[in-house]
């Protein structure tokens, strides 16, 4: 993942410029408020971050440090080139280490009695109390306005029981649920090559329960697909929809949490495999999940969603390399004048 | 004729457990362990070393430079064949680096350990050319053993301790592709030390308003608007960058190349001075030797500038000296120059600033030192404070260096001469300064007396509605201490009557006297008479003491 290179990835750049940039603009407005707390597992590259301070929504303060916005990188030799590039102190620190391992983390014997500041000679227990720390830490920084969610890993491969991602994702909504915040956005991002069978066999399970249980769902995919059968779907569809049932909306319905979804992108990679990133804006539900919301948007998805970027598509797309292209050169700004400082 | 004498010779060896103790940390502080890592890349002609600490958790430290890096033959016999504490930087007698030319730091090739204070484990990757300019990259890793003092007993009671080998850690390293855009060579650890992080911790406040966001000017400001006294105010985290930007090899803080002086401070006549120009010529010259090296440190997004106090100041009297030898002590050539600052009558603030900064490389050796290398003569009186100074070592004194490098044998013959060079200048320097401060002393004393006389006369003329005036004359020792003349309007202050010829007391006396006198010869009643005496001691003694 760290020797990606984020700078030329236009398709992916099709999903910001399409998805996040707009979705994370319209919530600004919607609330009011600046600036924006972000949540972000970006590369080293830091496209998200410089993109959403190029167009207003994350802001430096008056000594061109970005407050509010905290980076999780599990590898330390890639926090390095972002402590470079993001210039800190971002007055916040990055949490260097697994997201998943950081928000999942639970006490083990060893580690039960131990404070997280404890200095203990083994170096896996070490370890162990390091990730509790950073899991304490994590849970002090929530809530955020925006989280990207958009890790080396993918929600679908392992299934969901033995996957961490998805324990974390969730994780997310608890931790988003146990704060004073009523809404928030959230760009979740996955490879949907290589799917695990099981995770195959829940999004179809979960697809035709939907199918059953709700005759408007039925309606609008015979209207607009002409089937009610998941196979007979194509696949980006069919991914994009139970990829919304059956990981977004079940973790988020499981916290209180009604869903909106902005979008739902799927774009190649240079190897032409296809990745899968949802824009998705949650509210606090009063009472029991609300299906009165929860379905037009299954069936708004059902109806337009995902958008598709194939690989070859977003090398001609000038408006999208052009706003890549502009936000490298503000970075490459920040930098030089980072450089001129003294 | 003995038969048991025995003749026999060979190599003095160094155990294991004193290397060993190199790895669990040396250093006197964060910074003087940091300032190794920094030292690397200055040797490694990088031109950008940028570490990071992940304020404010300071539970990550970074290094990355852009130099030549490490090779991989290095790291091998450093950590695997020859082992810590070889270095090859100064082979075939080279003293300089390659590309800027600058005098290379490193000798005994235990700098790179020093993270090792401040980590339990750390990871290194090094993107460098070979000789043959071919690019290579490796990673890797170490994992130090801690050797604690429990340990350290036990191996010393151990029967086997001269031959054991005293494990220091392990690593491992994997050959990967070079990038060109990693060139250089990146240290970095999330297994750092709790030492370490409660440390640099104890600076921050829990409250969100108390993390520091600043940029230079601002951190500047800190170290001198901020600072009271001492930069420990600032409390670790800010010390820990200021004693980096005093330690490293960089240019003075200061806009377009330009040093932090005020040239108005100086008097004409002290700008006009051949001692004056000459200091003012080195430290122009060092300025732009640190410029032309090309060499920036970057510390947690804030670029480090040395701090050094020289005159802003137009309120004391500054004068500048220049220090400067070149010369051979015991077949051993020994090369310094630099300046001394001394400003009158104010202490040196920060008070880190205050002393000799003695400079060998370009690196600074264990901070200004505030006994002036143990200068007995001024150094228990305030006028030691008021003294600054950096001496840069170029050739000589190495030797003299102790093994944290941050300290000096004080029996090296270098040190003795450069330490007696210092002494003698600091001669003149104390001389210069007591005779300024006495004259200056001595002009406040005048002008005060003036102002008093002023005074005086104007409570005299007040009080006696404009019928008396106050003059001061000379009328010997026997004569009255007041002598009032009704026709002329005069009041006479005898300034040779010396009562009990104690200064204060005296001037006290005639005070009273003169209270007494122009209360009589104004006032008609016994009962205004003994108001307006009051009144008059007030005013006149409110005004003398």
């Amino acid at each position: 993942m760290s020797n990606i290179d984020y700078d030329t990835r236009y398709a992916k750049h099709c999903v910001r410029y399409h998805g996040w940039l707009p979705a994370s603009k319209a919530y600004q407005e919607q609330i009011g408020r600046k600036p924006l707390k972000y949540f972000t597992l970006c590369a080293k590259q830091a496209i998200d971050v410089f993109m959403l301070e190029l167009e207003g929504v994350l802001l430096r303060d008056d000594n061109r440090k970005l407050p509010n916005v905290i980076i999780c990188e599990k590898e330390p030799k890639d926090a390095a080139d972002i402590f470079k590039l993001v210039r800190p102190p971002l007055r916040e620190a990055i949490l260097v280490g697994e997201l998943e391992e950081i928000l999942t983390f639970q006490d083990t014997p060893e580690t039960r009695s131990l404070s997280p500041d404890e200095d203990v000679r083994d170096r896996r227990i070490r370890k162990l109390l390091r990730t509790k720390r950073l899991h304490e830490l994590a849970k002090e920084y929530f809530p955020f306005d925006i989280i990207n969610f958009d890790p080396y890993g993918n929600l679908l491969n392992p299934a969901q029981e033995d996957n961490k991602l998805y324990h974390a994702l969730y994780k997310i909504f608890e931790l988003q649920a146990q704060t004073t915040i009523r809404r928030f956005l959230l760009f979740v991002t996955t490879p949907i090559y290589d799917v695990h069978p099981e995770s195959q066999a829940r999004l179809e399970t979960d697809f035709e329960s939907n199918v059953s249980s709700y005759p408007r769902i039925r309606d609008a995919l015979e209207s607009s697909l002409h089937t009610i059968h998941y196979h007979e779907i194509y696949e980006e569809k069919r991914i994009a929809i139970g990829f919304a049932k059956s990981i977004v909306i079940s973790a988020a319905k499981g916290n209180g949490w009604n869903h909106r979804h902005h979008g739902i992108f799927v774009y190649q990679t240079p190897s032409r495999n296809k990745m899968l990133s949802s824009v998705v804006e949650f509210s606090k539900a009063d009472g029991p999940s609300d299906e009165s919301v929860s379905v037009p948007d299954i069936i708004r998805i059902i109806e337009q969603m995902p958008a598709y970027y194939s690989y070859e598509y977003s090398l001609e797309n000038q408006d999208v390399i052009g706003h890549l292209e502009a936000i490298k050169q503000y970075r490459e700004t920040v930098r030089n004048e980072f450089r001129q400082e003294p | 004729m003995n038969d048991l004498r025995e003749k026999k010779e060979g190599t003095i060896r160094v155990a294991d457990i004193t290397i060993a103790q190199l790895s669990g940390g040396l250093y006197r502080s964060t910074a003087t362990a940091l300032k190794e890592l920094i030292s690397n890349a200055y040797d490694a002609d990088a031109t950008v070393v940028q570490i990071n600490t992940n304020y404010p958790e300071f539970d990550f430290i970074s290094c990355v430079d852009d130099g030549t890096g490490m090779s991989l033959e290095e790291f091998r016999r450093f950590f695997a064949e020859e082992g810590i504490g070889t270095c090859i930087k100064r082979k075939h007698r080279k003293d300089i680096t390659d590309v800027y030319k600058r005098p290379i730091i490193g000798r005994l090739g235990i700098g790179m350990l020093a993270i090792g204070q401040l980590c339990h484990s750390f990871e290194i990757e090094s993107h460098y050319r070979d000789e043959g300019g071919e690019g290579k990259a490796y990673r890797g890793e170490i994992v130090l053993s801690d050797i604690t003092i429990p340990d350290k007993e036990e191996i010393i009671r151990d029967t086997d301790v001269e031959t054991q080998e005293i494990p220091v850690g392990t690593w491992e390293y994997e050959t990967i592709d070079y990038d060109e855009r990693k060139q250089g060579f990146r240290v970095f650890s999330s297994d750092v030390r709790l030492t370490f992080r409660h440390e640099m911790k104890s600076s921050i406040g829990t409250k969100e308003t108390e993390r520091l966001s600043f940029n230079l000017s601002d951190l500047h400001s800190r170290f001198y608007d901020k600072a009271e006294k001492s930069i420990r105010d600032c409390k670790p985290y800010l010390e820990t960058i200021w004693e980096l930007a005093v330690l490293c090899p960089l240019p003075y803080y200061g806009k377009k190349g330009d040093f932090p002086m005020n040239l108005e401070a100086f008097s004409l006549q002290e700008r006009r001075s051949d001692e004056f120009k000459k200091a003012m010529r080195l430290i122009r010259a060092r300025q732009k030797q640190f410029l032309n090296e090309n060499f920036r440190v970057i510390f947690d997004g804030i670029e480090l500038r040395r701090h050094v106090q020289l005159p802003t100041r137009t309120d004391t009297i500054p004068k500048l000296y220049s220090v400067e030898f070149d010369g051979s002590v015991f077949d051993s050539p020994l090369e310094f120059s630099g300046y001394i600052f001394a400003q009158v009558p104010r202490a040196i603030r920060p008070l880190e600033l205050n002393g000799l900064q003695i400079r060998l490389r370009g690196v600074g050796i264990g901070g200004y030192d505030s006994t002036f290398l143990r200068y007995y003569k001024q150094i228990e009186t305030i006028r030691s404070r008021w003294v600054s100074g950096e001496i840069f070592v170029d050739k000589g004194l190495e030797p003299a260096l102790n093994i944290d490098r941050d300290s000096f044998n004080e029996h090296d013959e270098h040190f003795k001469k450069l330490r007696s060079v210092l002494h003698d200048k600091l001669n003149h320097v104390f001389d210069d300064a007591n005779a300024l401060a006495r004259a200056l002393s001595e002009e406040r004393r005048d002008k005060k007396e003036g102002e008093i006389k002023t005074d005086l006369q104007t409570i005299v003329a007040h009080e006696s509605e404009g019928k008396f005036k106050l003059l001061e004359r000379d009328l010997g020792e026997e004569s009255p201490i007041v002598t009032v003349h009704e026709d002329t309007g005069e009041i006479i202050l005898n300034t040779a009557a010396r009562p009990i010829r104690r200064k204060k007391p005296d001037s006290i006396i005639r005070a009273v006297m003169l209270a007494y006198h122009a209360a009589t010869r104004t006032t008609e009643t016994e009962e205004d008479r003994e108001r307006k005496f009051y009144q008059l001691v007030r005013q006149i003694l409110g005004k003398l003491i």
